[in-house]
């Protein structure tokens, strides 16, 4: 595609002798390492440390100053020399025809649930069943739950372009539901999953009728704002809560009613296998699995119905919508809800598969991943959301694996504190490179002919 | 004069200030059931206003507007309806709807008045057909008809297939059956402009409110929308209320035309009376400029 249509930036620039490009990249790139220089000098240069009298001493740490200054320099350097490859116009990626892409989406989307679907089996081979439980657990439970968490959202901001950044409450309401009726009155957990939800719906429309009139950055504070009602509710409130301390020993997951225990009761018994804890975390797997696969398959059952029409509508035009007769009102409404309804059921799977519940587990910082899923993956596409959250979480976790990397620096490096670091940079390179996700192409609900791509930079990122 | 006899449309009264300005000051006109009914003025005489206040999306505040869907908006039953405190009530002369009374979208869905606006408001990312779908969306709602959609049992996908051959009908009446499938925003601005018509005409409304329709659109294409808009009225028993500003369309397809300047009413009449009305022309020209030209006084208002 970029031989047919040439960026104008890289014609241009090809007019220009290569030398006083160079000469230009160099500037800038000293430019760069002058800022970082500066930005480092106060940040890294020094660092207080406790010497074997423990007294504070001062340490500098030049290397690292200049270690910055230079990557800076060398990183800016390639950028500026080299601007066919950085300066790639946003109208040539638009025009890019976007057919393949789909039918490669459909198939990675047939693949990966193939895969996920032989995922605990495969760990549980290549690991045992004692080493299989972290592989489980961690990364295939951990980011299904993300993947729900995201596909829930994606319905808030990816289709009705609401900004929700409170959306972590919803997760709280259902984690609590569940946590607060198994403990209190022994409810199992079938029951209290449909209630987790319906719990979660209901908030969701409280916060809803508040925010109805507000729009984009107001509707953005408000929300964080009752993100953050609800966990200091859930902190103070220690005659219900029994706050910062959380709820403990909530019921585990039963196999419809059979317990995983040892014993003649439990799961192994029931069905003649030897009795290993991985049993559990292989159900919740699948369940939770289960439970996204049905999201996933009505989300996309909406999107083409009159409902789901009207939410996207409601993201590209609002004022329009109502010109034509759509309940706004009740269309948010709905939005918020159905988003709201399936945050509360992962948050009872989460309680769940936890057995622990507590504040500390629903901060704004996870809002904040949850939205980063939507975002990196490609507001609206549903693929894109469960590769984010398979990239962001499943690395993060991954970091933990990485304690190899202690034999090249050193016994004191961590890789988990460099998680917020990755993230960020990621963020920011796909903001650079795909500002509107991964996925940025809109399938049409309907069509006449033939469903035609329709490229992201069309759509509309909503207004509230 | 259907406006007087068969008025679909009565305004009595209608005042819209914002904080000390008063943008529409004690209006009264009528708008005739199968008539195109122009509004005209110069900049800033309040048109716009007009239009925000009959499709609901300010709440004016005073005056009374009544809707007749079926029927005409009769005085003595406009006003008996008043006295309920209801909204909206079948009367002796037809279905009569207080819009003052009604929230935006209640207006589009009970009342039937569709509009277009005068900075295009399509749904840019979605397909033509989508736009031309979603605008049927009462149609196609509802709790059983979700729960067939979802399901696909029952009776949705017939509403949905005559839903999608009244879109494909209007594509193919403005002329863009083949970009049927093409996102609205890479459409050219006066394919958006017949879209956005199409897309409120699939609402199947009464009352079509068209804000400058011909606003940007070269010679050629203002002549098709005059044919569209012609045929809108005589083939679709769709009444219009257009705002425009090309006198060109004003005048040769207009049935009525009311011109504001001021928020005030100046003049009211057919497109012939209206042209060399002394007061429209003082109110585009000026008084002095007029008379300083000395130009034929209708050739200036069509210039």
């Amino acid at each position: 595609m970029q031989g047919s249509a040439q960026p104008i930036s890289s014609i241009s620039s090809r007019e220009t002798s290569r030398s006083s490009r160079f000469r230009a990249a160099l500037i800038e790139a000293a430019k760069a390492g002058a800022i970082m220089f500066g930005l480092a000098f106060p940040i890294l240069a020094w660092r207080t440390d406790l010497n074997f009298s423990n007294e504070l001493f001062l340490r500098s740490r030049w290397p690292a100053v200049f270690a910055a200054a230079l990557a800076a320099f060398v990183i800016r350097f390639i950028i500026a020399a080299f601007p066919q490859r950085a300066a790639k116009t946003v109208k040539a990626k638009a025009k890019a025809p976007p057919h393949a892409l789909t039918l490669a989406a459909r198939l990675a989307g047939g693949a990966g649930i193939a895969a996920l679907i032989a995922f605990p089996l495969v760990m549980l081979a290549a690991f045992g069943p004692a080493g299989a439980q972290k592989w489980i657990d961690n990364f295939g439970v951990q980011i299904l739950l993300y993947v729900l968490l995201g596909w829930g959202l994606n319905i808030v901001v990816g289709l009705a372009g609401l900004l929700d950044l409170g959306y972590v409450a919803f997760y709280a309401v259902g984690a609590y539901a569940y946590a607060l009726l198994s403990t209190t009155w022994g409810w199992s957990f079938w029951l209290c999953l449909p209630i987790a939800g319906a719990l979660a719906a209901l908030w969701g429309v409280a916060l809803g009728l508040p925010v109805l009139r507000l729009r984009g950055d107001y509707l953005a504070i408000v929300t964080l704002a009752f993100g953050e009602i609800i966990r200091i509710v859930l902190t103070n409130w220690t005659a219900l809560t029994n706050g910062d301390a959380g709820i403990s020993s909530i019921p585990r997951i039963t196999f419809f009613g059979w317990p995983f225990v040892a014993g003649p009761h439990g799961f192994a018994a029931l069905f003649g296998l030897k009795y290993a804890p991985v049993h559990r975390l292989i159900f919740l797997f699948y369940l939770v699995l289960a439970l996204a696969l049905l999201v996933n398959f009505l989300t996309l059952r909406l999107r083409r119905l009159p409902l789901g029409r009207a939410f996207e509508a409601l993201r590209e035009d609002e004022i329009a919508c109502r010109s034509l007769g759509i309940d706004t009102v009740a269309t948010k409404l709905t939005a918020f809800a159905l988003g709201a309804s399936i945050a509360g059921m992962a948050g009872a799977l989460f309680a769940a598969r936890q057995n622990f519940v507590s504040p500390t587990s629903f901060t704004f910082m996870e809002s904040a991943t949850i939205l980063a899923l939507v975002v990196l993956g490609g507001s609206g596409s549903q693929l894109g959301v469960a590769l984010a959250a398979i990239g962001v979480i499943g690395g993060s976790e991954l970091l933990r694996e990485l304690d190899g990397l202690k034999a090249i620096f050193g016994d004191g490096f961590d890789p988990t504190q460099y998680r917020m670091l990755i993230v960020g940079a990621a963020m920011v390179a796909m903001m650079n490179w795909k500002p509107r996700g991964l996925i940025a192409i809109r399938k049409p609900s309907i069509f006449l002919v033939k469903a035609k791509p329709v490229v992201g930079a069309l759509a509309q990122e909503g207004h509230g | 004069m259907r406006w007087i006899s068969a008025p679909l449309l009565a305004i009595e009264g209608l005042t819209m200030r914002f904080g000390g300005l008063i943008a529409v000051d004690n209006l009264d006109f009528t708008v005739g059931r199968g008539d195109i009914t122009a509004l005209i003025g110069p900049n800033g005489a309040g048109k716009t206003t007009v239009f925000n206040c009959v499709t609901g999306f300010y709440r004016c505040c005073g005056g009374r507007m009544a809707l007749a869907r079926t029927g005409c908006a009769a005085k003595d039953d406009v006003r008996a309806l008043t006295h309920t405190g209801r909204r909206s009530a079948s009367m002796a002369s037809g279905e009569i709807f207080l819009l003052e009374r009604m929230a935006d979208f209640e207006i589009a869905k009970y009342a039937g008045v569709a509009r277009t606006f005068q900075n295009i408001r399509l749904f840019q990312g979605m397909t033509l057909i989508e736009n031309l779908i979603v605008a049927q969306h009462n149609r196609l709602i509802g709790a059983g008809l979700s729960f067939s959609g979802l399901t696909g049992f029952g009776g949705y996908r017939a509403r949905e297939k005559a839903a999608l051959d009244s879109a494909r009908y209007w594509l193919d009446r403005i002329g863009l059956l083949d970009r049927a499938d093409d996102p609205a925003g890479a459409l050219p601005y006066g394919a958006q402009r017949r879209v956005e018509i199409a897309r409120a005409m699939c609402a199947e409304p009464v009352l079509l409110c068209l804000d400058e329709p011909a606003a940007g659109l070269n010679p050629h294409e203002s002549h098709e929308l005059n044919a569209l808009l012609l045929s809108l009225r005589d083939e679709h028993e769709t009444s219009i209320l257009l705002i425009e500003h090309d006198m060109s369309v004003v005048m040769e397809i207009s049935d009525h035309v009311v011109v504001l300047d001021y928020g005030v009413k100046i003049a009211d009449g057919r497109a012939d009376e209206i042209r060399h009305d002394p007061d429209v022309i003082k109110a585009y020209l000026g008084v002095d400029d007029a008379a300083e030209i000395g130009a034929p006084k209708g050739d200036r208002i069509s210039a």
